[in-house]
């Protein structure tokens, strides 16, 4: 079980980069390691980390008076291509085509670039591509402020937690799906289409979701809630990123089954998501009792030490 | 006596040198066919799609003990190493060593072709371009080795024949 705490990310990332990549790192200090949520590069471009929402660009191995922005080249965006999907493009088609490949440790990394026909990439489509590898972190206790609201009076209402990309819904889900497992005894079912919430790879979940936890990986989310309705007796589904109309009928339908929900969209704010006719649908049905509004992460030790990491917001109150 | 006997052996030498010389024209046949079992192999596992092509170069080694298999062998073994190189080069590198398995330039290039192409995801046509390949240079290697092979037999015995006669 891979948990990609501190700097242990790099690890399972590092067998995959290119030379001059491995060496930018080694000048990293393990500070800036530690809170890296991100690593992007591509083809010519200034490599850098992400840390929150500052951006610190990794240096080339000049003299050290006069340190260069590192740029990949195009061969080495073709190697890391070829790392990751193991020479085998044909073989991570699936994924390929939503533009992803999830590795080993659970990080996720995302490849622009051209498209050849169906969506497919090859290895010498990627040479002008670029790529951002997005750290999986399991972090215990990334939804502990949420559970006092969601499960007020003993039974989980169904919940929408609401933020950008790269605030942690995914891990908020990941640590509400475990305590309702372990803490609650629920039956949990995870609907991942993306592979992202339980990072599945070689048939297994490379976090810690709890020991009785089901994962539908890889399929979509709408045809997951009802093939888990049916075959899988879930008392709660919990999937992540909604938005198309087909998710919002889904849900409907998982709702008017008796099982609970709690799921995540893209949104900024509360007006957001209201912005968005197919997940407005669903909030005029009243599917979701509660809203979730995540702050930055980056503010997350602030919130935190004040109480408010976490704001459950009753739709009633919000209105 | 003796000389009847050194002659007969130098005749013996020259016809097994001229064999020796066929057989060399035989082997770049053999693994011409090695190659396109090569192609065979990877198609499958493609259309599979389960397999990596690590794995599958990893299989096609122990099954095929020629100079492709030996190459396959080389280029998984590099991948399960860890080799920071790309396997590009190193399909490139062990490639130039089939020379000792009666390779000619251009199918050398064939077979560095088809590693890359492979390597780089098998884009566009390349199963039914390099079977094409394949058989224009199974086709030139059969003729060579009908016309080369046969006369390096005839060569062989025409110089022993003649070591004979000049010995005794």
């Amino acid at each position: 079980m891979y948990t990609n705490a501190g700097s242990q990310w790099l690890q399972g990332v590092r067998q995959y980069l290119p030379v001059t990549m491995k060496r930018a790192l080694q000048q990293v200090s393990d500070q800036i390691l530690c809170a890296a949520t991100e690593l992007r590069f591509g083809t010519e471009r200034a490599a850098e980390i992400l840390c929150g929402n500052r951006r610190i660009a990794l240096t080339a191995q000049t003299p050290p008076d006069a340190p260069q922005p590192l740029r990949l080249t195009p061969q080495d965006c073709c190697y890391f291509f070829n790392m990751i999907t193991a020479y085998s493009p044909y073989a991570y088609a699936g994924m390929l085509q939503d533009g992803f490949i999830t590795l080993p440790n659970g990080c996720r990394v995302g490849i622009a670039g051209v498209r050849l026909n169906q969506g497919a990439m090859d290895a010498q489509a990627c040479r002008g591509s670029s790529f951002s590898v997005r750290i999986a972190r399991d972090v215990p206790g990334a939804a502990q402020c949420a559970f006092p609201a969601l499960m007020a009076g003993g039974q989980l209402h169904n919940a929408l937690v609401i933020s950008p990309p790269g605030y942690g819904k995914t891990t908020f889900l990941r640590d509400a799906a475990r305590r309702l497992d372990s803490q609650y005894g629920l039956r949990v079912c995870i609907i991942d289409e993306r592979m992202e919430i339980a990072g599945f790879y070689d048939q297994r979940a490379q976090f810690d979701l709890g020991s009785h936890t089901d994962v539908v990986s890889g399929c979509p989310k709408t045809e997951g809630m009802m093939k888990a309705v049916r075959a899988l007796n879930p008392q709660v589904i919990i999937t992540d990123e909604i938005g198309s109309a087909a998710d919002a009928q889904a849900l409907r339908e998982v709702s008017r089954c008796g099982v609970g929900i709690l799921a995540s969209a893209h949104g900024m704010s509360w007006k957001d998501i209201l912005r968005r006719p197919n997940i407005a649908g669903i909030v005029d049905d009243g599917i979701f009792e509660m809203y979730f509004v995540l702050p930055p992460p980056w503010d997350m030790v602030k919130s935190v030490r004040s109480g408010l990491a976490v704001g459950a917001q009753e739709r009633a109150g919000i209105a | 006596m003796l000389r009847w006997g050194v002659g007969f052996l130098a005749f013996l030498a020259c016809c097994l040198l001229g064999y020796r010389r066929a057989l060399y024209f035989q082997r770049r046949q053999e693994t011409l066919l090695g190659a396109c079992d090569l192609i065979e192999h990877l198609e499958r596992g493609v259309k599979s799609a389960r397999v990596t092509l690590p794995s599958m170069l990893a299989e096609f080694a122990a099954q095929q003990h020629n100079g492709i298999g030996d190459l396959c062998a080389a280029v998984s073994s590099a991948w399960d190493s860890g080799a920071e190189e790309p396997l590009e080069n190193i399909w490139q590198r062990e490639t130039e060593k089939l020379t000792a398995h009666g390779l000619a330039a251009e199918d050398m290039q064939l077979i560095a072709w088809i590693g890359t192409q492979a390597l780089w995801g098998f884009p566009g046509e390349f199963f039914s371009a390099a079977r094409r390949a394949i058989a224009d240079r199974q086709q030139a290697a059969r003729q060579e080795c009908e016309k080369k092979g046969r006369l390096a037999k005839a060569l062989g015995a025409l110089c022993g024949a003649l070591a004979f006669i000049l010995v005794i």
